[in-house]
């Protein structure tokens, strides 16, 4: 119990705890690149530090608008402790990967009824973006860690953990990967995908009401998906070797994510907004070149 | 007086309660109170005959009722396992209904209610006679009776062409299914030996024609499946739905939705688990059922995220959510020669899906009923924030959204859990059906989308309602009623799943496809807190606790509102910024109120239209549900009055019963002396009857 109790600290710790540093890192790698000086890597700390002191303002008395930021953040941590950093996930004992990947849809369930809830337009576009993201992601996704269950023969992370899938490589398991990498953009909300936010556009979409502490929740859980996604793509798609002692894989784990958020971070620098239907055009193509490969692939055994 | 004895009585308080209905039509407030007391009655009475029946885990009968020998056909109601599933949420749907229907129906002013209450309550009749049967010609006249109430329920808006169009098509569509059952019930009974009706001689014949007569056999099993798909509004034969159950009252459909709709898979398990043997035909059958699971998942739910209009998206998730059914019970048969553990666990998904699907498919359309009652629309463009008005339908309306989009910790998360499970790893040898669970897991989230716009349009944003009407508050408590304790029970099912698992079990066990059914703890683990499935052997595949799951998410939600409190910011509310456009206020709200006819406004557009939504996902996939339009034939006149029932058979009929009523009435005239006659001649006539028998 206790045991467990510490297990599920320590991961919400990593993977909630350190995100927004993970975005301050990102913000700084984008500054290098644009050559600027950039701001600190604590910045997005700061950044939540002053939204929960400014003034909360509300366009609606709605329930559903006070409900949203804390159910987010709130989804997102059960998500952080489903999620394996190298070895099986605190909250293996909870719940499986259906269950990691409908929490995580949870999350953004909460982000699209607060926006519909604010009343706004722009909220309304991003909050039907946002949807509509999802629905060319998930698939990617969905299919990506299928293939490995269906390797493993097992749908827990426990099990699939355990597995020798996770840890020798093989065909199939770099083509689920290289294609949950393509799916990590978009989720993460990043160029070129960064639809249902972007900020020039729309103003931030789903958030444009938010101020103050229900924008640092929400802020702060955007920043947490950073973390998670890349954190499953590293522990279930990259065969890292097993060093033996849990910490140390997840050292080495948290490593392999710095270098797969870095190149995250650059394809963001380089490159322009798409449309939404170019997106979904792009995801398609994806699960039907890439995603069913993998998954023709995994069947037939390789 | 064993069970079986007490659904035939609940079953007699039914046509009770119709009678009586119809003969006090005339007063309007007072029918509805009466009819719920009937249904209350019967619905108490058949829960706790299938309660018992599920808890003594035996099959109960109530001896035969009628004989008829020379065709081999007997009415019996026997109760088994299944049956008493059934009718446990048949009950429950029955009392909602009933009860939801008393403030309900008050909306449609100009309709007399004798064309609701007694056919109501003659419905449910119908639908419990039908799981009740244990003989295939009984089956079909009890199935035939509850198509033509649910007709009349359709069409009970007669003024309207739309709704007559939607009847019209409803009762040509699901009469040639009838028809073709009649020919596969007519087949097996003439391979029966001796000819009999019966579902025993049925198995018997069925499991020899598998061996003689295979081609056969297939037709017939065709012929069952297109009927059963029919009714349960599989596609492409389940193509009225999307028209018949938007045209039905809000309570109606969601009686249909509750229970008939159900009754398709109801027919599908008695057909293929209890006569099927165990053979290569559960393999090749179990693919096509698969096969029409997925396309009805795909098309409908995909073709309900267009819709604009409240029911209609219901009606097309309704397809959607029969498909995951029939995913479930078609994995379950091509698994069930080879792994049969496995296969059990799909049919207990597919039966707790039915179970889940009769708990928020009603919840939903009782929601859309409150939504009609108060703004009079259907049309989600013209809905906007009545969060604020409806409060307690908001709350419903989000716990039946996001159960039908299998959210977690909510009921419809843990059959759809189970059907990936079976779908995704069950079936290695086939790996189709590692494809179909991955289309049911995407379309889920398809789902989610077309109720978060539901929920979006009519609940959130700016209320649209004007001051005056917002007051009147939340629908009548006889609405409010049912809505919650639909939700409770989607939220209940959902935290303690295995309290409807273990009926199941019971109820698929029976079914006797499985010589040997695994015990429950081997299928998805001894412990209440959750669900844990070891498909292969001692490794768990699988784990669910929902009560833990849903304390980490409300602890967490609890720690970041917490959280958000630190900096113990200020509240302050402001109008919605439109980045500096100036944006007139009351044309948001209203523009022309109509208190004559709708209790809303009737011209009221929302700012920004549920139509908007998903634009670019809808043109991606506008052209898969194609519709044909059918040239109108001029019909004869003559025809058409012959077809116009109410008007020669049913309308004649109530004013002769209201004209005896009257007759009968007449003789309280008030005046004593009258009374004394009426005594004296009585007092002859007795002494006539006693002189007369004495002699």
């Amino acid at each position: 119990m206790a045991r467990a109790i510490l297990e599920i600290v320590l991961s919400l710790v990593i993977l909630i705890g350190l995100a927004p540093l993970a975005e301050g890192l990102l913000r700084k790698l984008k500054a290098i690149i644009h050559s600027r000086q950039g701001p600190p890597i604590i910045q997005p700390y700061l950044d939540i530090a002053k939204l929960l002191v400014k003034e909360d303002l509300a366009p609606t008395e709605s329930w559903m608008w006070r409900v949203a930021p804390a159910l987010c953040l709130g989804a997102t941590i059960v998500v952080a402790m489903l999620t394996p950093i190298g070895g099986p996930p605190a909250f293996a004992f909870g719940g499986d990967i259906i269950v990691f990947i409908y929490f995580a849809s949870l999350a953004a369930v909460a982000i699209i009824l607060g926006a519909f809830a604010s009343g706004n337009p722009y909220a309304y576009v991003g909050g039907s973006r946002e949807m509509m993201m999802m629905l060319s992601v998930e698939p990617v996704m969905t299919i990506a860690l299928a293939v490995a269950a269906i390797k493993a023969q097992t749908l827990t992370f426990d099990g699939l953990m355990a597995s020798p899938v996770t840890s020798t490589p093989s065909i199939s398991m770099v083509v689920a990967g290289v294609a949950f990498l393509l799916a990590l953009q978009a989720q993460l909300g990043k160029l070129p995908f960064d639809i249902a936010e972007a900020d020039q556009e729309i103003m931030e979409g789903p958030f444009i009401e938010r101020s103050g502490p229900g924008f640092a929740l929400f802020r702060w859980a955007m920043h947490a998906r950073l973390m998670i996604f890349s954190a499953v793509l590293v522990s279930v798609f990259v065969p890292l070797p097993n060093l033996g002692i849990p910490v140390l894989n997840m050292v080495l784990t948290l490593a392999v994510m710095g270098v797969v958020l870095a190149l995250v971070g650059v394809v963001d620098v380089v490159n322009p907004r798409l449309r939404i239907d170019q997106s979904m055009a792009y995801y398609a193509r994806v699960v039907v070149f890439v995603s069913v490969l993998a998954l023709a692939l995994a069947i037939v055994g390789h | 007086m064993n069970p079986a004895q007490v659904v035939l009585i609940g079953s007699a308080i039914l046509v009770v309660g119709a009678a009586a209905a119809a003969l006090s039509s005339r007063w309007r407030s007072a029918v509805g109170a009466l009819s719920f007391v009937f249904a209350l009655a019967a619905s108490v009475l058949v829960f706790s005959a299938g309660l018992s029946v599920l808890l003594a885990n035996r099959a109960v009968t109530t001896g035969t009722l009628v004989d008829l020998p020379m065709v081999g056909a007997s009415l019996t109601f026997r109760i088994d396992q299944l049956s008493a599933l059934f009718l446990l949420v048949i009950s429950l749907v029955l009392a909602l209904t009933s009860l939801y229907s008393i403030s309900y129906i008050t909306r449609y002013r100009d309709q007399h209610l004798s064309r609701y209450y007694p056919l109501l309550m003659l419905f449910f009749a119908g639908v419990i006679g039908v799981v009740c049967m244990a003989d295939w010609l009984f089956f079909l006249v009890f199935w035939e009776f509850m198509t033509i109430c649910s007709y009349f329920l359709v069409v009970f808006e007669k003024e309207n062409p739309v709704s007559l169009r939607a009847g019209l098509k409803y009762i040509i569509v699901t009469h040639a299914a009838t028809a073709l059952m009649l020919i596969a019930i007519i087949a097996v009974w003439q391979n029966a030996q001796p000819h009999s009706f019966s579902f025993a001689a049925a198995k018997q014949a069925v499991g020899e024609l598998a061996v003689a007569k295979p081609a056969l056999l297939h037709a017939l099993l065709a012929l069952w499946f297109i009927a059963f798909s029919t009714k349960a509004g599989v596609l492409p034969f389940g193509d009225w739905l999307p028209d018949a159950y938007p045209a039905a009252p809000s309570s109606a459909a969601a009686a249909f939705a509750g229970t008939m709709t159900n009754l398709g898979v109801y027919g599908i398990l008695r057909v293929f688990l209890e006569l099927l043997p165990v053979s290569g035909f559960s393999t090749a059958w179990g693919i096509v059922i698969a096969v029409f699971g997925v396309g009805s998942i795909f098309v409908g739910t995909i073709t309900a995220l267009a819709q604009d209009d409240s029911k209609r998206i219901l009606a097309f998730q309704m397809i959607g959510q029969m498909g995951y059914v029939l995913l479930a019970i078609g994995t379950g048969l091509y698994l069930l020669p080879v792994q049969p553990a496995i296969a059990m666990l799909a049919f207990m998904a597919a039966v707790f899906h039915v179970i889940n699907g009769a708990c928020y498919k009603p919840l939903l359309f009782f929601n859309a009923g409150s939504l009609l009652l108060r703004t009079g629309q259907r049309n989600l463009n013209r809905m906007s924030g009545l969060w604020a008005v409806l409060p307690l339908t908001a709350i419903t309306a989000l716990v039946a959204s996001l159960s039908i989009a299998g959210m977690p910790p909510f009921n419809g998360f843990v059959s759809k859990w189970l059907i990936y499970h079976v779908t995704i790893l069950g079936a290695p040898q086939l790996p189709i059906f590692v494809l179909f669970g991955i289309v049911a897991l995407f379309v889920s989230l398809v789902t989610l989308a077309a109720f978060l716009k539901f929920l979006g349009a009519a609940f959130l944003g700016e209320n649209m309602l004007p001051e005056e009407q917002a007051k009147v508050g939340d629908v009548p408590l006889a609405m409010q009623l049912p809505q919650v304790v639909l939700a409770c029970v989607c939220v209940g099912f959902g935290l303690l799943p295995m309290l409807p698992l273990t009926g199941i079990h019971r109820a698929v066990s029976a079914l006797g496809a499985l010589e040997s059914a695994p015990s429950l703890a081997g299928l998805v683990g001894s412990s209440w807190a959750g669900l844990e499935l070891s498909l292969f052997g001692e490794q768990s595949t699988g784990i669910w606790l929902p009560v833990a799951g849903m304390v980490a998410l409300v602890l967490a939600s609890l720690l970041a509102y917490g959280f958000s409190r630190l900096g113990a910011a200020k509240r302050r509310s402001v109008a919605v910024w439109h980045c500096g456009a100036l944006v007139d206020g009351e044309r948001a709200r209203y523009l022309v109120v109509e208190p004559k006819t709708e209790p809303a406004t009737a011209e009221f557009e929302s700012r920004y239209q549920a139509h908007g939504l998903y634009g670019a996902f809808k043109e991606a996939f506008q052209s898969i549900y194609p519709t044909v339009k059918l040239p109108r034939v001029p019909y004869p006149r003559t025809l058409m009055s012959a077809f116009d029932a109410d008007n020669w058979l049913f309308q004649p009929m109530l004013r002769a019963g209201d004209w005896l009523t009257q007759r009968f009435s007449r003789t309280h005239s008030g005046v004593p002396q009258q009374y004394l006659i009426w005594q004296l001649v009585g007092l002859a006539v007795v002494l006539v009857a006693i002189a007369l028998w004495a002699r």
